[in-house]
């Protein structure tokens, strides 16, 4: 190298301004939900009307704090950061803004959506079907936009922030687009095209992913730039940082069905699960040490840094979180986990303590670059930071003792064989206590943010005037392919093994394309292992003669169950436990899924599982506790759903749906569909004479409660009907 | 400790950021082969049957409560309920106010708070579906009527609780509580 030539770059500072601003917005819309949730869950008369009821907001409140608040900090840690990595501006102002408005467009349709009731129900993956097509067409543009200023760079190798973006591009595109492939039934109705045990475990590698590649290898790419960047200190361990990446990208995308332990899904998929979760622990904590340990001799700083204290509690936090992550996807701890409010606890401690502080760390740091002026105050950064930790430390604490305490209640048997609370709503009532204490968390946490938001403003009032883009001088692209290929195979061979001498994995990180390949296929492994096989081998999901589809009125009361966000709260799936078998009735088979679409198994039992409700009481039972909730049982925390006896049942698209389930291989008859909706009327009929016999209301016969009365009564009957014989059974109802 | 990490800078700075080439901590390395191993040994030991599935694992579990409830029943008292012993034990002072408790949790959701009837039957009338005598109120309590959503609290309540609760409806007769569901069945005379 003789003579370098120097070009002039200007970063592109705009659109990571705009991406700040976004994150803390959303950050307080995402949050405030948040807490409106967490009161709801302690004082039910806090749901409020139709709309804003527990199951609506609580998928608002997920999408907003994952996509909305983290998603935005993702990207402007992505933008901010690539662009200086790699020395370049991004590739398209027009791709950077179409992401950029894109992105807050589908934010926005969520939070109109949502509480309208409009969901596909699988979790983190709510969002119906044309709103899917839009993040799917964003984030492509993204992709373009990002994988372009690869291609533009002039540093030769990436850096290992970059590694841990190209993860995060490639693999949430393939994971949303399997995961969200479903039929439409209308504008704004769609079924999953996997059933039963199949849309669970596609739907967890999913959600397990989603907190794998969105939550955490886009935050450890940020960690990577931001930390040393703040702490001004080298990263401590290059190889590690190999390591831990690959070994965390191959090993992530395994550990889903660690979600699905103990139901029906077969045992050999969830054990993967497993064993590959507690792999995971020390690739996971490969980046808590290379972050802790960069900080070596910078510890003072933190003394009046409020940058690096968030970083360090957020670091923290990763560690206890991926600890712990492991630890509940051992089957044993898992049984008492599961369903409770440990998990709960478990994704708050990742949320709010590893990606809340991390993304407030990098804004900290950011304002002052960003707005070139000083922190309006670096007490309120401070003051944010404690009142965080301790709203953290509330939360955490008040929802690890509600989940073990109920998990413990729901196993425990009296000394005569019997369940030493029957009553499942006796486990619930001991929980209020620690619900408020989770709203005290929560609400400090919630003002920490806002007090964010407000030193944010203040920064951003006091900038000078025009902000210009950054401007820097850097050398020309000056290289040559690391390998020449010659007709002679020993040049070749040699001049591959020049290459390699500062490393193999160095080569790699000058082959941006291949190093993209190799990760892809990293992720491919684990994917096709367990999800192929589970598609293909019929043993899996053995079948169950007697489990037949719904009738109209019961596919269009589940429908109305998907609306409400019932799963929220209730799961459908009993485990091969004595007690849930004492609790509920016979576990759940696969083979009782095959019309699932999607599958309505859930993840937390709020209230009491449903899979064998169906003839557990009478219609009006039903009709009354659904109006309100504490007639039938006082001490419920469930919301009341008086509009299901007001607003009428629509039967308009019940011939479609039964027409697009029939495509997704369900056995409905050309008569079955043709008649959908008379057959579906007569039901309804049938039911609402029934409630009027049992001394209920009259006129519910075109109301909507009596296609969900129709739908409850339905659940886990089917294998009752092989049990009792020929036609037995249904007539309980 | 410090000896393991000898800080030696690579050449690389990617905007003014450079990386050590320091090891991976051992204890790091040995915790990650060591979850190797342990993967690859408990799918072969689940493989050849030396850890229990979940069916195992179930019937285990089963069999220990059923020994439980077998021992239990061997220790209590047997007791066959006739209309005459029934009769004296619901009149036993104390019994009334055990039901009360049962009563609330369980039955009040449908029979009301008094007895009164919402989902289910007045219980303070001397009208009855399933006969009104001390013993057809237990077994109703007890087995209860499946095909119109009773369900069968023998599985729920211990004996002394459904004692207490046929004592309370006996107490609750003729009560006439507010808001009180119009009779169904048979007129019984107790």
């Amino acid at each position: 190298m003789t003579t370098t030539s120097m070009q002039t770059v200007r970063y592109d500072d705009r659109i990571v301004r705009w991406f700040v601003c976004a994150t803390v917005l959303w950050g307080i819309v995402g949050m405030l939900v948040g807490v409106i949730l967490a009161l709801q869950m302690a004082w039910p008369a806090a749901n409020i009307g139709e709309y804003l009821t527990f199951g609506r907001l609580r998928p608002l409140h997920t999408n907003a704090v994952i996509f909305a608040f983290a998603g935005n900090a993702i990207f402007a840690a992505v933008y901010y950061s690539t662009q200086r990595l790699l020395k370049t501006r991004m590739a398209h102002g027009a791709l950077s803004w179409t992401h950029f408005w894109g992105w807050q467009a589908i934010i926005v349709s969520a939070a109109i959506t949502l509480p309208l009731g409009l969901t596909q129900s699988k979790e983190y993956a709510e969002l119906e079907w044309p709103i899917d097509i839009a993040i799917a067409v964003v984030w492509v543009v993204f992709a373009v936009n990002f994988f372009w200023t690869l291609k533009k760079r002039r540093e030769k190798h990436i850096y290992v922030a970059i590694w841990f973006y190209i993860a995060t591009i490639v693999t949430v595109a393939i994971l949303h687009i399997v995961n969200s492939l479903a039929i439409p039934a209308g504008l704004f109705k769609s079924y999953s095209v996997f059933a039963g045990s199949h849309d669970a475990l596609i739907q967890w590698w999913y959600g397990h992913n989603a907190v794998a590649f969105f939550l955490t290898t886009p935050f450890l790419g940020l960690m990577y730039y931001f930390l040393p960047k703040a702490a001004n200190r080298p990263v401590f361990s290059y190889k590690l940082s190999i390591v831990h990446f690959w070994s965390l990208v191959f090993l992530y995308i395994w550990a889903g069905p660690h979600h699905l332990h103990y139901t029906a899904l077969p045992e050999w998929a969830t054990t993967l699960g497993m064993v590959f979760s507690v792999m995971l622990w020390m690739p996971s904590w490969g980046g808590m040490i290379n972050g802790l340990f960069t900080l070596r001799g910078a510890w003072h700083k933190l003394r009046d840094d409020a940058v690096l204290k968030f970083f360090v509690v957020g670091i923290t936090f990763y560690g206890m979180s991926t600890f712990e992550g492991p630890m509940m996807s051992i089957k044993s701890v898992n049984a008492l986990s599961h369903y409770t409010d440990w998990t709960i606890a478990h994704v708050h401690s990742g949320a709010l303590g590893w990606n809340g502080f991390i993304a407030f760390g990098m804004i900290y740091w950011l304002l002052p670059k960003l707005w070139k002026t000083e922190i309006w105050s670096k007490g309120m950064a401070n003051l944010h930071f404690w009142i965080g930790t301790i709203g953290i430390l509330l939360y955490i604490v008040a929802m690890y003792s509600a989940g073990v305490t109920q998990g413990l209640m729901w196993r425990a048997f009296d000394e005569t064989g019997r369940l030493a609370y029957p009553d499942f709503v006796e486990t619930v009532v001991q929980l209020v206590p620690m619900y408020w204490v989770r709203v005290l968390g929560g609400c400090l946490y919630f003002i920490g943010v806002l007090l964010g938001g407000v030193n944010m403003v203040m920064t951003v009032l006091k900038s000078p005037g025009r902000l210009e883009d950054t401007e820097v001088q850097v050398p020309a692209p000056d290289w040559k392919p690391d390998v020449r290929i010659s007709s002679n195979i020993d040049d070749t061979l040699n001049s591959l093994e020049a290459a390699t001498k500062s490393g193999r994995h160095r080569l790699l990180e000058g082959w941006p394309l291949v190093f993209t390949v190799l990760t892809v296929a990293g992720i491919s492994i684990g994917s096709v292992v367990e999800i192929v096989p589970m598609l293909l081998v019929r043993s899996n999901v053995p079948t169950i003669r007697s489990v037949t589809p719904y009738t109209a009125l019961e596919l269009e009361g589940r429908d109305l169950y998907i609306r409400e966000g019932c799963v929220g709260c209730h799961s459908q799936m009993i485990r091969p436990f004595r007690d849930e078998i004492e609790r509920y009735g016979e576990y759940s088979k696969p083979g009782e899924g095959v019309y699932e679409h999607p599958f309505l198994w859930g993840s937390k039992r709020t209230g009491p599982d449903l899979a064998r409700l169906g003839t557990k009481y009478p219609h009006l039972w039903h009709v009354r506790h659904m109006e309100d909730p504490r007639s039938t049982t006082p001490p419920s925390l469930m919301p009341a759903y008086p509009h299901l006896l007001s607003n009428t049942l629509d039967l308009g698209s019940t011939q479609t749906k039964l027409d697009r389930m029939a495509m997704l291989g369900v056995p409905y008859s050309i008569e079955e569909i043709n008649d959908a909706e008379a057959t579906a009327r007569a039901q309804a009929n049938e039911i609402a004479d029934e409630v009027v016999a049992q001394g209920g209301p009259d006129g519910l016969a075109d109301k909507e409660i009596v296609a969900l009365v129709a739908y409850l009564q339905r659940l886990g009957t089917d294998i009752k009907k092989r049990e009792g014989g020929a036609s037995a059974d249904l007539g309980g109802q | 400790m410090s000896s393991e990490f000898d800080d030696k800078i690579r050449d690389h700075s990617y905007d003014g950021i450079q990386e050590y080439d320091n090891p991976m901590p051992s204890w790091w390395s040995v915790g990650f082969w060591a979850s190797v191993v342990w993967a690859v040994v408990y799918v072969i030991a689940i493989s050849v049957g030396a850890i229990d599935t979940y069916e195992v694992d179930l019937a285990q579990g089963q069999a220990e409560i059923e020994q439980l409830r077998r021992a239990h029943a061997g220790n209590a008292p047997k007791v066959e309920w006739t209309e005459a012993n029934l009769s004296t034990a619901i009149a036993a002072p104390g019994v009334v106010e055990a039901g009360l408790s049962p009563y609330t949790t369980r039955c009040a959701p449908c029979h009301g708070d008094a007895g009164q009837g919402l989902v289910g039957p007045n219980l303070t009338d001397d009208a009855w579906l399933h006969g009104g005598t001390n013993m057809d109120i237990f077994r109703s309590v007890k087995d209860g009527v499946p095909a119109k959503g009773m369900p069968a609290w023998g599985y729920i309540l211990t004996q002394d609780e459904l004692i207490g609760v046929v004592a309370w409806i006996r107490a609750a007769q003729g009560t006439n509580p507010p808001g009180a569901k119009p009779a169904q069945g048979t007129p019984v005379t107790p």
